[in-house]
């Protein structure tokens, strides 16, 4: 459990759906010494990337969610709060991007992939909202998308989730101010070599980038409160080329 | 599929505020109406004062429940055909912290906003499609574009379904269908300003019968006119009343 009366300490949840940024960022997290919740909702795929992560002495829980229901999303969250007291870092990362003309959505299918992007992230969200409150310190991170700020064809759904989930980090951040929680949205800032890379241009292909590249950005944030930065939209790409000022450039060539 | 009667709008949030004006000068301008919205004796009232001057299909519906919802649109297509324009208006707007909203009130404000706007657009699509035109409006707001305290729902809801105008805006142009926001552009006195405004915002708020008309003028457009955009209706109909003064 948290020390010090429910001061947030070492925590993080993480949802996630299989590989990709997620995973990349629970395990950054193992490696710093964080104490990891990963939500996931491929059972397989999460066993086994968090028998890697124990392997390498990494303390994570791994717990299987369909981020579509809000039973299961709030299960989750009060077994990582039961597993972690106050969390010091929470990050919303689980989304699913379906193309289909707006003529070919059937309503279920749409329906999920609002609920597994906007609706988890007000029940996460939701969760751990009075824990933060009273502990006067915690990290909300949603990862966002251009797509939660233009429109794209055969988005109908992903779209207005992702600008769905926007305004929550918008209402939240105000909200939170107060208690100096943060409450940010992150932008990849560059094409992740992912689980979403079938929906790259060519182009997009040749610049994209392993999700393990972004973590430090993820890892940073994790640590901030409001006083740092609060209802802003940040680019973990640019962040981490800045986190490497020092040691060098992060990703790219060695001189 | 039934062909387009361009003299018919569908319209939610009906029974009050500026919904209920917009039924109102609609009605006046000879559209065949389908009125949607859960409070059933205030729709009644709008649908009996305006059967002397048009058709109207008063739907009484949850929007808040999608196979209602479903119900409802499907029953009005069978009525009238694919209507010319859809206009979505409904909302609800109950201002509770983070700390104390319910998840299912949260749920609530979602749905009527944004699960209502995608399940009526996709049921009047394929008819616009097939038709190569159709208006579609979602009444938006500041809350689309900014966040407030105390708006967990409505912000998000209201962000969303700028989201999917902004998808609906680019897949419709090949079938020339306008996909459009529209904000009130001033305060108006409706029963949701009296529940959430301050005295400051009351200041200037006028009926919102004076920007009704930009919704009958944007019931008529299609994409080759605009699309993708977020009007201002108190602009656009003051603009209307100046045009109107001036004629001859």
């Amino acid at each position: 459990m948290a020390e010090g009366g429910g001061v947030p300490r070492n925590g993080a949840i993480v949802s996630g759906n299989a590989e990709g940024l997620g995973y990349a960022v629970a395990a950054e997290l193992c490696r710093c010494g964080k104490t990891v919740v990963l939500l996931d909702d491929d059972p397989e795929a999460l066993s086994a990337f968090a028998a890697g992560v124990r392997e390498k002495g990494g303390d994570i829980l791994p717990l299987t969610v369909d981020f579509a229901s809000a039973g299961s999303v709030r299960d989750a969250a009060a077994a990582a709060i039961d597993h972690l007291g106050v969390p010091r870092f929470v990050l919303h990362n689980a989304a699913v991007l379906t193309e289909r003309p707006m003529g070919a959505w059937p309503f279920e299918p749409w329906k999920r992939e609002v609920d597994v992007v906007l609706q988890a992230a007000f029940v996460l969200s939701k969760a751990v909202w009075p824990l933060l409150f009273d502990a006067g310190a915690g990290s909300l991170l949603y990862v966002s998308s251009e797509s939660a700020m233009a429109g794209f064809r055969d988005e109908a759904a992903y779209a207005p989730a992702k600008h769905g989930q926007e305004g929550l980090m918008k209402v939240l951040a105000l909200e939170g101010r107060e208690r100096n929680i943060a409450v940010n949205s992150i932008t990849p800032g560059v094409p992740i070599d992912g689980p979403m890379a079938h929906t790259y241009s060519d182009g997009q292909r040749r610049v994209m980038v392993k999700p393990q590249v972004l973590a430090p950005a993820f890892r940073f944030l994790g640590e901030i409160d409001a006083s740092f930065s609060t209802g802003n939209r940040l680019n973990a790409y640019q962040m981490t080329q800045v986190l490497s000022v020092g040691s060098g450039p992060a990703v790219g060539p060695v001189w | 599929m039934a062909s387009m009667d361009d003299s018919v709008v569908f319209l939610t949030g009906a029974a009050e505020g500026l919904g209920g004006e917009i039924a109102r000068q609609l009605g006046r301008a000879g559209k065949r109406l389908a009125l949607f919205d859960v409070q059933e004796e205030k729709l009644q009232a709008v649908a009996e004062e305006l059967a002397s001057a048009t058709e109207v299909l008063p739907l009484v519906v949850d929007l808040a429940d999608a196979a209602a919802t479903e119900q409802a649109v499907q029953r009005a297509l069978r009525h009238y055909g694919t209507p010319r324009a859809l206009i979505h208006d409904a909302a609800v707007l109950k201002e509770v912290a983070m700390i104390d909203v319910s998840f299912d009130d949260w749920r609530r404000e979602v749905d009527v906003t944004l699960q209502a706007a995608f399940i009526l657009s996709r049921a009047v699509w394929p008819g616009m499609v097939a038709a190569r035109k159709g208006s579609i409006l979602y009444v938006s707001s500041g809350s689309a574009l900014k966040g407030f305290v105390k708006e967990t729902a409505y912000t998000p809801a209201k962000h969303a379904q700028e989201g999917l105008m902004r998808v609906l805006e680019l897949e419709g142009r090949e079938f020339n269908i306008a996909v459009n926001t529209v904000t009130t552009g001033a305060p108006i006195d409706t029963p949701m300003s009296a529940s959430h405004y301050t005295e400051e915002m009351k200041i200037g708020m006028v009926h919102p019968s004076r920007l009704a008309p930009a919704f009958v003028f944007l019931s008529g457009i299609d994409a080759s006119f605009a699309t993708g955009q977020r009007f201002n209706a108190f602009q656009m109909s003051e603009a209307m009343r100046s045009v109107a003064a001036g004629a001859p």
